[in-house]
């Protein structure tokens, strides 16, 4: 195995292991030795979060184990932000996420937020009890390729519904893909209010979105 | 909870005293007879009957160790008393359980029974069974040798003949190699008075056949509320405590100081509508759950089972066996065995033991309580995390979620989507998957060729010299 590989697996590996003091030094020294930013990103920290990914399903790996390698992973893409946008390196895809109106409860959006960084989405959180005008604000702003909304309650469940509309009245639902989850919903929901896409969990939504992304 | 209060144990404790000494018991053994005669019992009116003066049983008493120790072959040693912990055990049975019928247990599937136990975490230690392919006299040695060869874990046969009880000791001695059995003691015994108050031939002979090496003695009551003791349980407890002290008395007289386990463990209530002496109802919970407060009245370590009347691994299997185990572990008692059986202990099925065993965690999970620490009360992260925030992403949680939240694959825990994609399984089915996957990986052999070729010499021996 050459130096170069022996480094990207020690980043891959590293990362999945949740060693934020072993992987950074690493990418700092791949980087002055000339790898490519994206190379980086790609093959050692999506990789390894590909990896915690497939480990998770399988029940070999936590939630807590999993937002550590998350962490390390967002800590090593900070490293890396200015120079993949030196080397003009897109993000895989960018994504607006929000709770709904009216729905204070954020802890499954924030998970998906931290899986699709860590498959390499730009994700752009807009927090919790968010109004379909913030919705509306935003995508026209980031121009994402993707909306996501969640919810907890059945009550704030029609918000979906009428975000959608604020969208497409807009005119922003072209190129747009919205994709929901959040306990009370389901994927006969999803086509019943328009929405393209459903997922049950963080990670399925990640795989699901970078899948959609290509 | 307690079931009794210390008056409570001290007025049933002086209603079994008064049935030893007034009453007596039944004793199909001369020369335990003698024995009891030799030590101040005085004459039951009865040739085989004595009755044994308070003075007596208090004696005996005061020289049962206050813990048994229990040792298995990975070199794990537990020291069993009140206020320590639970371990369990699986169970003795006649049958296996297949599907919703049942036929005779044999050598192989004992084998087979002994490869899921020991795959089972949660389960410390193997019980034997009946094995019908072997003549009745020598099942218990032959059955022990099988379990020997498939696991390391604690071994407790359950004895046929006086005899097998000899050869099995000899045969735990092999198992210990240069350590003295007692100082290590891999193998434990036990035997069942004939409720009321009677002492078979063949429970005094394995009481004596194992003396004299200090190896851990379970002695059992197994009364039946409204059948061969009081529908009351009250005058259920007075009956088993009596006969438990009674089997105390004549293994102390056979050997001072040998470790007893105080056992009302075993207490049926009889079924009015079926006449089925029940083993997993509510009743045997309080039964057997004021069995250890009884035990720890004595200062005794105390033993239960876990059990259901269930035919297979159902609904009401699981919940007779939580609410029986769960109760038991709660209210103190230190040896529960029962895990795989099935149908008022008759049976035992290798899905049953998977279920129990992942029953068993639970159990442990929630008998180990909730720690309360400065780090577990958390009040710094508390102020720091804020309104709304949350604590998954902390290095609190981190730390901590792996003790605090019990993680348990095999009951249904995940979402509605990923349930039937993984194809609707039951936890029925999950078991049956479980104990395939067990039984494909390569056997372990657990005895070394010395110990293999000395078990089988003392089996062959044996077989040889049984009564046609």
């Amino acid at each position: 195995m050459s130096m170069r590989a022996k480094r990207l697996e020690a980043i891959r590996s590293g990362t999945v292991a949740g060693q934020a003091e072993a992987v950074l030094p690493l990418v700092r020294e791949a980087l002055a030795d000339g790898v490519p930013p994206g190379v980086l990103l790609q093959e050692g920290l999506i990789a390894a979060m590909d990896e915690v990914g497939q480990r998770f399903e399988r029940g070999d790996c936590y939630i807590p184990e999993m937002l550590l390698s998350a962490k390390v992973m967002r800590a090593a893409v900070e490293i890396l932000k200015p120079h993949l946008i030196s080397a003009r390196v897109d993000p895989v895809g960018r994504i607006v996420i929000g709770t709904m109106e009216g729905d204070l409860h954020d802890i499954g959006k924030n998970l998906v937020g931290i899986m699709l960084q860590g498959v390499g989405f730009e994700v752009v959180d807009l927090g919790s009890n968010v109004k379909p005008a913030r919705f509306v604000e935003a995508v026209d702003k980031h121009r994402p390729g993707f909306v996501g909304f969640s919810t907890l309650l059945t009550t704030t469940m029609p918000g979906m519904g009428r975000t959608i509309a604020a969208l497409d009245a807009a005119g922003l639902r072209a190129g747009l893909r919205v994709v929901i989850g959040g306990a009370p919903v389901s994927a006969g929901f999803a086509r019943e209010i328009g929405a393209d896409c459903y997922a049950a969990t963080a990670t399925e939504a990640a795989q699901t979105l970078r899948e959609l992304a290509k | 909870m307690s079931i009794l209060t210390a008056e409570e144990c001290a007025r049933i404790h002086a209603g079994s005293l008064d049935v030893l000494e007034r009453l007596g018991i039944r004793v199909d053994d001369d020369g335990i007879l003698a024995l009891l005669r030799r030590h101040g019992a005085r004459d039951g009116g009865e040739a085989d009957t004595v009755r044994l003066p308070r003075e007596l049983v208090a004696e005996c008493l005061a020289t049962c160790p206050p813990a048994a120790r229990f040792a298995d072959r990975s070199g794990g040693q537990r020291e069993l008393g009140p206020g320590g912990p639970a371990v369990f055990w699986t169970g003795n049975a006649l049958h296996l359980a297949e599907g919703r019928a049942r036929r005779e247990l044999l050598t192989a599937d004992l084998a087979m029974l002994t490869r899921v136990a020991d795959a089972c975490p949660e389960v410390d230690g193997m019980v034997g069974t009946s094995v019908a392919d072997v003549p009745p006299g020598a099942r218990d040695v032959v059955g022990f040798r099988t379990m020997a060869a498939h696991t390391a874990k604690h071994l407790r046969p359950c004895i046929f003949t006086p005899p097998g009880a000899t050869a099995i000791v000899e045969m735990g001695q092999v198992l210990a190699g240069g350590t003295p059995l007692g100082q290590q003691p891999l193998v434990s015994f036990g035997y069942s008075i004939v409720s009321p108050l009677h002492w078979s031939a063949t429970g005094l002979g394995v009481f004596r056949n194992t003396a004299g090496h200090g190896l851990p003695l379970m002695i059992n009551s197994e009364p039946m509320g409204g059948g061969t003791a009081p529908v009351t349980l009250a005058g259920s407890l007075v009956l088993a405590n009596a006969d438990a002290l009674s089997g105390i008395v004549i293994a102390q007289l056979l050997e001072r100081g040998r470790p007893v386990i105080y056992n009302l463990g075993f207490a049926h209530v009889l079924d009015m509508s079926t006449s089925v002496a029940l083993t997993g109802a509510p009743e045997n919970a309080l039964l057997q759950s004021a069995g250890a407060e009884l035990a720890r009245f004595h200062g005794l370590p105390s033993a239960s089972w876990m059990s259901t009347e269930a035919m297979l691994p159902d609904g009401q299997a699981a919940w007779e066996k939580m609410q029986t185990g769960l109760a038991h572990a709660t209210h103190g008692v230190n040896i529960v065995w029962g895990a795989g059986n099935l149908e008022s202990t008759l049976c035992m099925s290798a899905e049953m033991l998977v279920l129990d065993d992942e029953i068993i965690g639970a159990i442990r999970r929630f008998t180990r309580g909730i720690g309360v620490s400065d780090e577990t009360l958390a009040l710094s992260l508390i102020q720091e995390v804020g309104h709304s925030g949350d604590f998954l992403s902390t290095d609190h949680t981190l730390r901590h979620f792996k003790e605090e939240i019990r993680h348990s694959r095999f009951p249904t825990r995940s979402k509605r989507d990923a349930w039937d994609r993984q194809g609707r399984r039951t936890i029925e089915e999950k078991a049956a998957a479980r104990v395939r996957e067990i039984l494909g990986a390569e056997p372990r052999g657990y005895l070394s060729p010395e110990q293999d070729r000395e078990l089988g010499r003392i089996v062959t021996g044996y077989l040889a010299a049984l009564p046609a």
